[in-house]
Order: C-alpha cells, then structure tokens, then sequence
C-alpha cells in the first residue's frame, strides 16, 4: 500500500517536468520557424514577380546575382546616368584617375625633386669653379638708371608672388613625403590648409606681375643679330675678359625673359582651369589642333586619345601645372643665383634701380652707348638758327 | 625699396581683393550647402 502512494506521488511530479520538457522543445523549434518566416529575403518566385515589363535588368532586381560584366564596365569608366543636375556623377570610377595618382606620387616626386636638386648642385658647381663675376675694371663710383620704380616693382611683384607660390606649390607635391614626416600631423594639416589659399590667391598677382612686366620689357627683349655673337660667346660668362656686346637685355636675360613669359603663361592658364574647375577643355582642344599638324601628343606619351572627360581635364592640367612649375622653379633659381652671389653689381638692377657705369660697360655696353647718347642729346645746346 | 615695399603693397591688395572677390563663388555657405529646401524624397 504504501509503495502505491509513493508511485503515485513520484508520477505526480514526473508529469509537470515532462510537459516544461515538451515546452522547451517546442520554444527551440518554433522561433526558428518564425525567423525564416520573417525573413528579408523574399520568396524564390518575388523577383520575377515584381519584375519591371522588358528586358531583365542586369544584376537583378535586387542584386542578388553578380554580373561581372556590369562590374568590368564600371571599372573601366562606364557611365550611367544620374537624376542630380552633375551628370558625372554617373560614372562610378574614373580609371584614368588611378593612372594619375600613380603617376603623381610616382614620376612626379622622383624627377622633379631631382631636377631641382640638379639645379642647385650644377650652380653650386659653376660658382666653385667660375667664382663671382666681378666688374674687371673694379667699381667706377659712377651711377646709372637701369630700371624705373615702376620696372622694378613689377618685378618685385612677380618675384614675390611666384615665391608664394612655388613654395606653397611645392607643398601640395612634397609636403606629404618630405614635410610630414618631420613637424607631424597636427601642424601639418593646418599648415597646407593656408598654403592652399595662399597659393589660390597670391596666383591673381603673379598674373598681375607678369602682365605688367610683358608690357613693360617686350620692347627690349625683341631677339636681333647682337644675340648670336653674345650666344657665341657664351656671354662671357665663361672667361674673365671676354664682354661681348649687349643692348638693355643681353641674350640670357631675353632666354629668362621669354621662359618666364611662356611658362608664366601656361602656369597662368593651367592653374585658370584648375581655380575654375570643369569649365575648361584644354587639353582635348591642344592635342587636336597638335593631332592636325601630324603631332600625335597621345600616341607620343602613350596617353588615351581624346576627346577627355571633365575631370581627365583636371588631372592632366595637374600635371601639367606641377612640370611648368618645375622648369620654371629651375630657370629663376638660375636668374636669382646670377643676379646676386653670382655676378657683382647685378643686384643693384633691382634693388636701388641703378648701376655703376663700369658694370653696365661690361655687360650692356650697347645699352650704355645709347644711353649717353641720349643724355648728350639732351644736354648739348641747341644749334644756332 | 620703395619698390620693393610698393611691390609687398600690391600683392596684399591682390589677394585680398581676389579673397573678398572670389570667396562667395568658391565657398558654398553652409546655411546653403547643408540647406534641405526643395529637397524631394521619394
């Protein structure tokens, strides 16, 4: 009897633990039931069913497939079309783009640096062996006006200017490479954030500068017959007591005068495209017009043939802009190298606006004939009636 | 020096006029740049 009691009490118990058991069971299978019912993912039969009328679209209604094809076309510059007003927007990647990049933080960081560094070293060289120009019949006391206020400030403004710029310029092509590594980050970033500006801004002056020196020195800087001979003598400069001829601007300074006019020109207009972006097509155009009398400047540089994208546009005037600069950097470091340590009394063109009459006799001497004819002229009494 | 100086002069007067000048057209306030008029969302 009383083990019947104890069975029924034991199975009393079991009862509710097997049905807690049944329920566990039941609450592990269940939600995974209702997951894949709630599921994102549609049915198999969802795609064709809300599928536009006409041809499938590529990749799928919802992307479900992948569609090498569609990718290899956007990868190679494929544009689509946009409903913003910026139709460019269309094209998801520009690969000529990675060219430049490459090119840029290639090529352009290797030859540029070294091209400047060549500068500098082969001046080095050429004042370890020539020495300072000095005035050979020593300093006559004896001033002359080379250059008007007006000359002098037009210079000034262009020189200072195209400081400004080259050393902010610099900065946009080195600064990463060369100035980061060394002053950090946190001064870094700010730093470029000005020099950016900077260089935006002080451009409009060097325009101004050269401008204004076009207008002032082009009339002495029209090449003519005197040129060859100070070419052919290598304008003196390589031996002591040779001075050939020259008027107001010898040979060099015309060579000077002509680089800085044309460099400073295309720096003007490739950096114009860069300022106002996406509005110019200079590129396309010049390769054209070179394409019409047999220069193939694409097939030469191994560059893609044009017409050229809007922003094709930007990358080449980039690098244009960076090589001008360059050559340009390298011509006035040779200009400042003579007009002051290297060549005595050179300096004083610039900076009181005369000269000594021995150091103008020496370099300018058709200059200083011309000069003293006129003050003859003006200060011989006129001829009796 | 006079100028040079005048040169300094000049320059200063360039940027800034190129600053002031150019600034509205290069630089999109942000009242505008973040504005969300005639924003439509579909």
């Amino acid at each position: 009897m009383t083990s019947l009691t104890m069975r029924r009490t034991s199975v009393r118990y079991l009862i509710p633990v097997i049905v807690f058991a049944i329920l566990v069971l039941l609450g592990q299978w269940l939600p995974l039931q209702a997951h894949a019912q709630s599921s994102v993912r549609p049915p198999e039969n969802a795609t064709t069913a809300i599928a536009p009328p006409g041809p499938p679209m590529q990749g799928g209604v919802q992307s479900t497939q992948s569609d090498a094809e569609i990718w290899h076309d956007i990868r190679l510059g494929e544009t689509g079309t946009v409903s913003i007003p910026d139709k460019s927007a269309g094209q998801m990647i520009q690969s000529p783009g990675e060219d430049w990049r490459l090119y840029r933080n290639g090529p352009t960081n290797e030859y540029l640096g070294y091209a400047m560094l060549a500068t500098i070293v082969l001046l080095a060289l050429f004042f370890a062996i020539r020495g300072r120009i000095k005035v050979e019949h020593g300093m006559s006391g004896i001033r002359i006006k080379r250059f008007s206020t007006l000359e002098r400030m037009s210079h000034w403004l262009m020189a200072l200017s195209f400081i400004t710029l080259g050393i902010s310029g610099l900065n946009f092509t080195f600064g990463r490479s060369v100035l980061l590594p060394v002053i950090g980050k946190d001064l870094f970033g700010p730093m470029s954030g000005f020099l950016k500006a900077t260089h935006n801004y002080t451009a409009f002056a060097f325009m101004v500068g050269l401008a204004l020196s076009f207008v002032l020195w082009i009339v002495h800087n029209i090449p003519d017959r005197t040129d060859l001979n100070w070419l052919a003598k290598g304008g003196g400069l390589l031996s002591k007591s040779s001075h050939p001829p020259a008027k107001k601007f010898n040979a060099g300074q015309k060579i000077i005068f002509w680089g800085v006019m044309l460099l400073g020109l295309s720096l003007s207009v490739s950096g114009w495209a860069l300022l106002f972006p996406f509005e110019h097509h200079l590129f396309s155009g010049t390769f054209a017009l070179l394409g019409n009398i047999g220069i193939d400047v694409p097939a030469i540089l191994g560059l893609p043939e044009p017409p050229y994208s809007a922003i094709q546009e930007q990358q080449f005037n980039s690098a244009w802009h960076g090589i001008i600069s360059v050559v340009m950097i390298c011509l006035i470091l040779a200009h400042i190298y003579i007009g002051t340590i290297g060549m005595q009394g050179a300096y004083d063109a610039m900076g009181s606006g005369d000269v000594d009459l021995n150091w103008a006799r020496e370099h300018h001497s058709l200059w200083v004939e011309e000069v003293m004819a006129k003050k003859t002229e003006r200060t011989a009494p006129a001829p009796a009636q | 020096m006079k100028a040079f100086l005048l040169s300094i002069a000049v320059l200063l007067l360039i940027v800034a006029g190129a600053r002031f000048g150019l600034k509205p057209l290069w630089e999109t306030p942000s009242a505008q740049a973040y504005s969300t008029d005639n924003v439509r969302l579909d």
